[in-house]
């Protein structure tokens, strides 16, 4: 407890008045109203303890029984679970951006070599950057074997190649 | 030095069931007056103090198995107390304008603090002030003043805390004890006299 000269700060009478202030008594509704308290955080804790997951067939089975009871038309076929159905939603979203960003580049790099292009007059320049571009123009002629089937694979009119069967590509 | 809670946090610590909840009881009625009263004088109304007082004794029954004697027990559930009240009062200010109490309703505790705050606006406020009237008006200080002023006031003269249980309580040393002390009286003062009170501090 305090000494005398702890108290030296304040005017004694208003200390004393201070002190006055001491022995308030807790109301009996104090006990009360900390076992309620105790009983409620005590509960919360135990269902906090016993959460517990549904199945993922639960939902089949709601949907199901949902579409016996006339609620909705039974779907054709199987009914995805919800954890495949936001997979495949995921999956589809991804493909689209993934096009669209696509589509954003494949602009981008037309809008940027357009100018390049654009800004040169005479022949010798453009020859210059068209061969430091990455595509160029060639003949069926100049393609491969090989080349003219990629080629042909991708959609374009190419002229059959007459070699008989079992005849090795030329160069081999 | 031995804590005189010992054997009966021990109990506690050592029981479950039946034997816990005895003695828990008996560490509840301890400290229920000196909680209540330290929830009291921070908090200004019983309303808040009984809050406050409540949380106090849930920690306490939540936490008394983990306590480690690193301090006295006393000065546990003191430090307790004084955060509970002080958060209490605090979510009291930051509550909706509507939500603040303006006027102490209930008990007669709380008529005697009104009737003494009415009384501060008058013309001679404290002149025929009883003694009662001071603690009343000493106790409306408390509460407009920094909570965390008046609790380390209220530790100190309403419950009459050495110096070194008041670090303890605060986990502060106790140099700090001493500024903060300093600083909480010239607070108090400038109160009180910024309330037109001077006659509770009658230092010139």
């Amino acid at each position: 407890m305090s000494t005398p000269s702890e108290n030296s700060e304040l005017p004694q009478a208003l200390v004393d008045d201070l002190r006055a202030l001491g022995g308030a008594r807790a109301p009996e509704e104090l006990w009360m109203r900390v076992q309620e308290q105790r009983q409620i955080s005590a509960l919360a804790e135990l269902e906090s303890s016993q959460v517990v997951r549904a199945p993922e067939a639960l939902w089949d089975r709601v949907q199901a029984a949902r579409a016996a009871r006339g609620e909705f038309a039974a779907p054709r076929g199987r009914v995805l679970p919800w954890k495949q159905l936001q997979i495949l939603s995921a999956a589809a979203a991804v493909l689209v951006l993934g096009v669209i960003g696509f589509r954003y580049l494949g602009e981008e790099n037309h809008t940027m070599v357009q100018p390049v292009l654009a800004g040169a007059t005479d022949a010798a320049t453009k020859e210059a950057l068209r061969a430091r571009a990455l595509g160029m123009v060639v003949t069926p002629e100049e393609l491969s074997p090989s080349a003219r089937t990629v080629a042909q694979a991708f959609g374009a009119a190419l002229p059959l190649e007459k070699r008989p069967m079992g005849m090795p590509e030329e160069g081999r | 030095m031995t804590d005189p809670d010992k054997q009966l946090v021990e109990a506690c610590q050592g029981s479950t069931g039946e034997d816990f909840e005895e003695a828990y009881r008996q560490l509840f009625a301890l400290y229920q007056d000196r909680v209540y009263s330290i929830c009291l004088r921070v908090t200004g109304n019983s309303e808040d103090a009984l809050d406050a007082a409540q949380e106090t004794m849930v920690t306490l029954a939540r936490r008394v198995q983990g306590f480690a004697f690193r301090s006295r027990f006393s000065s546990w559930v003191y430090r307790i107390a004084v955060n509970a009240a002080i958060d209490t009062r605090r979510r009291r200010l930051d509550a909706p304008r509507g939500a603040v109490r303006t006027t102490f309703g209930g008990g007669e505790e709380e008529r005697q603090l009104e009737q003494a705050t009415a009384n501060s606006v008058e013309a001679d406020p404290v002149g025929a002030a009883s003694r009662q009237e001071a603690q009343a008006l000493l106790q409306d200080a408390l509460t407009r003043i920094n909570p965390k002023v008046s609790a380390l006031l209220v530790l100190r003269y309403v419950e009459g805390l050495s110096y070194d249980q008041i670090a303890e309580t605060l986990e502060i040393s106790l140099g700090t004890v001493k500024s903060r002390l300093n600083r909480a009286h010239a607070t108090l003062r400038e109160f009180l006299h910024h309330q037109g009170l001077d006659s509770l501090d009658p230092t010139p």
